[in-house]
């Protein structure tokens, strides 16, 4: 980069020799934030699989388009269909109801996306190799951190506002455009709020083990695992309701409906129509807190506070 | 090679293997019959391919093989005749050394597994006894856990990817004499190597791959006389560097003399008269003869004489 | 010396040798501890069901059996044994050992299907056989329990040691799959359901249990056979593949 004046071992007017040996880069440094960008773009391709052959790239981009795939069929649905009756286009879910239609995507994409994310820089030992950098453990997680709540972004604001632009094109959505734009706003604060969560989750679960398939499987059956049990204990035993806030597959959206307004899921069998009550708004708001704070307490024990020789 | 009238163990006819757009056998013709054979070339010159393909675990992508004058992907018995032993070092971890050898007498319905594996495994100078699982060996022990598996069958064809790779001097030895055996008593041993000395010592025939195709063929000193006739480098240490140079060129057996470090390095084009005159010419200068040593008899310098002359 | 002249083709001797290789080979520690645990939790479900003297045993007790053991416990346990059982082999490297010797290659397919089974029966099927029997449903949900926890056992085994085969990171994809077409798709859509091997066992298992048809449900007889046939045609291909495809 820049040469400097020690590099030269010998000069005149016509000629310079220089030094042959080692020469440090003396170039521009970019600091501490750059290197977390950096890491976390880094991160977030490698769990899409990009500039990695095509067989990587497979699975992260199908789990993506599941979750768009109902958007475009419902935005289709009522371009195809115009002069519907109109229950056909109430029938199309609003951006609140979408994540109903693509839980399964969602969840399987957090459980794909963080282990790529932190296990081959276990395995790999790598993780010594970013800590020799300006990042130190605390900025590594935190670039981690962005890179998956960051592609997880892409299937949980993506898809609703797909939808809602999709459906606004029509005139199928929001009447004004304080009521498009508050719609936007709600996409934005469910979409952050899920990804922040399941991001929480399937990071605490990598952070345990150095096997993504493990960490994968790890993650899956803690989500689906809580959610099953869970309801096994209100819905079969009649258990207290509020046990329901512990299912992990559940609560993100539960949070999600309240963001749009919407009442909660009911909490008991809808036999007869007569649907249960949802769990209280301050129950959801809390339990969401807790979980997302217990999962990054694990997480930032498991890769700040633990010393890892290896 | 193969006596006339009795058909090859192994025949290739044109074999070509590739992967995608890398070519990593192009066009390969050879038999082999009972004694040793050494398939020579450097790290990734296709040897391994080839041994996989010989041995029907990989297509051929044009030509044929045939082993016992059978296609050896299409029959699986035809393995009852075969003992290999591959490159890549993994083995049942888990298993004791009598567990893995003894596996693969049972699978070859040899009626006494047990003894057949204790014969195998003293063949190759390792303790049956050994209650370790195969987790805790060396390379040169799982090399010849690798040979003991292989033989433990009494195939008439050994295929044995780098046999003495890892092994210590003594164990190099002891194991060419077993195959030096096997050879003499009829069967067929292919052996790879990417080390010129170790193929020397089998004295046997040898066929030299590059980059996928074959070189060279026959026997070892054959080969070694035809490259007899390429200039040679050698290196000649001793007190009087300067006055033996100028009496060694004055021989005319050297096409050119340097002198660096306070060695001679010269060139020749008859090596054998230029070893025979080198003491004569150093008594007469009163230098003291240090050393002489090739210095290009080092596979790569083979491997380019071999393919520069193509 | 020669004793290798015209060996016989099968014998129960090497069938069960490459049967114990493969359980072996699956069951780490790590795995059997794990998932044993999720296992035991259908037990202590049970147990809670137990001792809740709710007057809807039998309903949560089908519950358990459903939404746990059917939807999550049996599949993914099923995934990780049986998509280990060649897939780890093919991976190291180490099946050479196995694929070079004079054994018809559905042996091999059919001993890592053997093994996946014989673990997943324990860790999986047998703690949620003993949650049901336990919770006081009464025993035909526990029968309902063993045979469809039986028969998903049989055809997820089928299906994932193939995909273990055939694809890396089998277990990623095997995720997927349950997930998205067995937990999602093939509930909602009721032509799905037919292809789903966790609805048909479920049906089946709730006409042992003599429980109300599920969502989608589809007629006994079908539940048993369409997950047998599956059964076979993964073996099938499985044994097609390790015929004709290249062995790392």
């Amino acid at each position: 980069m820049s040469r400097r004046e020690d590099d030269v071992v010998a000069a005149d007017d016509r000629a310079q020799i220089y030094e042959p040996g080692y020469r440090p880069y003396r170039g521009v440094r970019l600091g501490v934030s750059h290197s977390v960008w950096a890491l976390a773009r880094h991160t977030a391709e490698r769990i899409m699989g990009l500039k990695r052959p095509a067989r990587y790239k497979v699975l992260p981009f199908v789990t993506v388009a599941i979750a768009y795939l109902p958007a475009v069929a419902f935005i289709g649905i009522v371009a195809l269909v115009p002069n519907s009756p109109r229950r056909l286009a109430d029938l199309i879910p609003g951006p609140g109801h979408y994540y109903g239609f693509i839980t399964a995507a969602i969840i399987l994409f957090a459980a794909l996306a963080a282990p790529e994310a932190l296990c081959p820089d276990k395995r790999s030992r790598f993780l010594g190799v970013y800590l020799s950098s300006p990042l130190n453990r605390s900025t590594y997680l935190l670039s981690k951190a962005i890179a998956v709540i960051g592609v997880l972004l892409l299937v949980t604001v993506g898809p609703p506002l797909l939808l809602l632009v999709g459906l606004a094109l029509q005139n199928e959505g929001p009447h004004g455009f304080v009521d498009f734009m508050g719609t936007v706003a709600q996409i934005f604060a469910a979409g952050v709020s899920l990804s922040l969560m399941f991001g929480a989750v399937s990071l605490a679960i990598p952070s345990l083990t150095d096997r993504r398939a493990f960490a994968s499987a790890g993650s899956l059956l803690l989500i689906l695992g809580s959610g099953a049990i869970t309801s096994v204990i209100v819905f079969g035993l009649g258990g207290p309701k509020n046990v329901l806030a512990l299912s992990i597959n559940r609560l993100p959206f539960e949070l999600a409906l309240r963001i749009f307004t919407l009442r909660g899921l009911p909490t008991g069998p809808q036999d007869g129509f007569v649907a249960s009550a949802p769990l209280s708004t301050g129950v959801v708001v809390g339990a969401s807190v807790g979980l997302t704070l217990v999962a990054a307490a694990v997480t930032w024990w498991r890769v700040v506070g633990t010393e890892v020789t290896r | 090679m193969t006596s006339p009238g009795s058909s090859p163990t192994i025949a290739v006819r044109q074999l070509s293997k590739w992967f995608g757009s890398v070519v990593a056998l192009s066009d390969l013709s050879f038999d082999i019959g009972p004694g040793v054979t050494a398939l020579l070339g450097p790290n990734g010159a296709g040897k391994s391919t080839l041994f996989r393909v010989l041995c029907g675990l990989a297509n051929p992508s044009q030509g044929t093989v045939r082993i016992f004058d059978e296609n050896p992907r299409a029959n699986p018995d035809l393995t009852s005749r075969i003992g290999i032993a591959p490159q890549q070092e993994r083995l049942f971890e888990r298993q004791t050394i009598i567990e893995f050898v003894r596996l693969a007498a049972t699978l070859h319905h040899i009626p006494d597994p047990d003894r057949a594996a204790l014969l195998a495994i003293e063949t190759v100078e390792l303790d049956p006894a050994d209650p370790r699982p195969l987790a805790a060996y060396s390379k040169g022990m799982r090399q010849r856990v690798k040979l003991a598996q292989a033989l433990v069958g009494d195939p008439d064809l050994l295929v044995l990817d780098e046999p003495l790779e890892g092994l210590d001097p003594r164990q190099r030895l002891r194991t060419i004499e077993l195959f030096r055996r096997l050879g003499d008593e009829g069967k067929t041993v292919v052996v790879s190597s990417h080390v010129l000395e170790e193929v020397e010592r089998f004295g046997s025939r040898i066929l030299v791959i590059t980059q996928g195709r074959l070189v060279a063929e026959g026997p070892f000193s054959a080969i070694r006389d035809l490259m007899d006739d390429r200039p040679h480098r050698l290196r000649v240490g001793t007190d009087q560097p300067l006055a033996l140079a100028a009496g060694l060129l004055t021989t005319g057996l050297v096409t050119g003399a340097r002198i660096k470090d306070g060695w001679i390095e010269v060139e020749t084009s008859d090596s054998p008269a230029f070893r025979r005159s080198v003491a004569v010419v150093a008594r007469d200068c009163e230098a003291r003869l240090t050393e002489v040593r090739a210095l290009d008899d080092d596979l790569e310098s083979v491997f380019a004489y071999l393919v520069g002359r193509r | 010396m020669k004793a290798t002249a015209a060996p016989p083709n099968f014998t129960m001797a090497t069938f069960m040798t490459v049967w114990k290789v493969f359980v072996r080979s699956i069951a780490t520690r790590l795995r059997v501890a794990g998932l044993s645990l999720l296992g035991l939790g259908a037990v202590a479900l049970g147990l809670a069901i137990h001792l809740s003297h709710s007057a809807n045993r039998p309903n949560a007790a089908w519950s358990l059996v459903d939404s746990f053991g059917l939807s999550l416990l049996i599949p993914v346990v099923a995934l990780v044994f049986a998509s280990a059982a060649l897939g780890d082999v093919a991976e190291d490297g180490t099946l050479v050992y196995l694929w070079l010797r004079p054994l018809p290659r559905w042996q091999l397919a059919l001993g890592a299907f053997g093994a996946s089974v014989t673990v997943v029966v324990p860790v999986a099927v047998f703690p949620l056989v003993v949650g049901a029997a336990i919770s006081g449903g009464g025993w035909r949900i526990a029968g309902g329990a063993a045979a469809g926890g039986l028969l998903a056992t049989v055809a997820y085994s089928a299906v994932f040691c193939g995909l273990g085969l055939r694809v890396r990171r089998a277990l990623a994809w095997g995720l997927a799959y349950l997930l998205i077409w067995e937990q999602a798709v093939a509930r909602v859509s009721h032509g799905a359901a037919r292809a789903s091997i966790f609805i048909n066992t479920r049906s089946l298992a709730a006409h042992v249990a003599q429980h109300p048809p599920p969502t989608n449900a589809v007629a006994w007889t079908t539940g048993l056979i369409f997950p047998l046939v599956v059964t076979v045609v993964a073996l099938a291909l499985t044994t097609r593949s390790l015929d004709r495809g290249e062995i790392t």
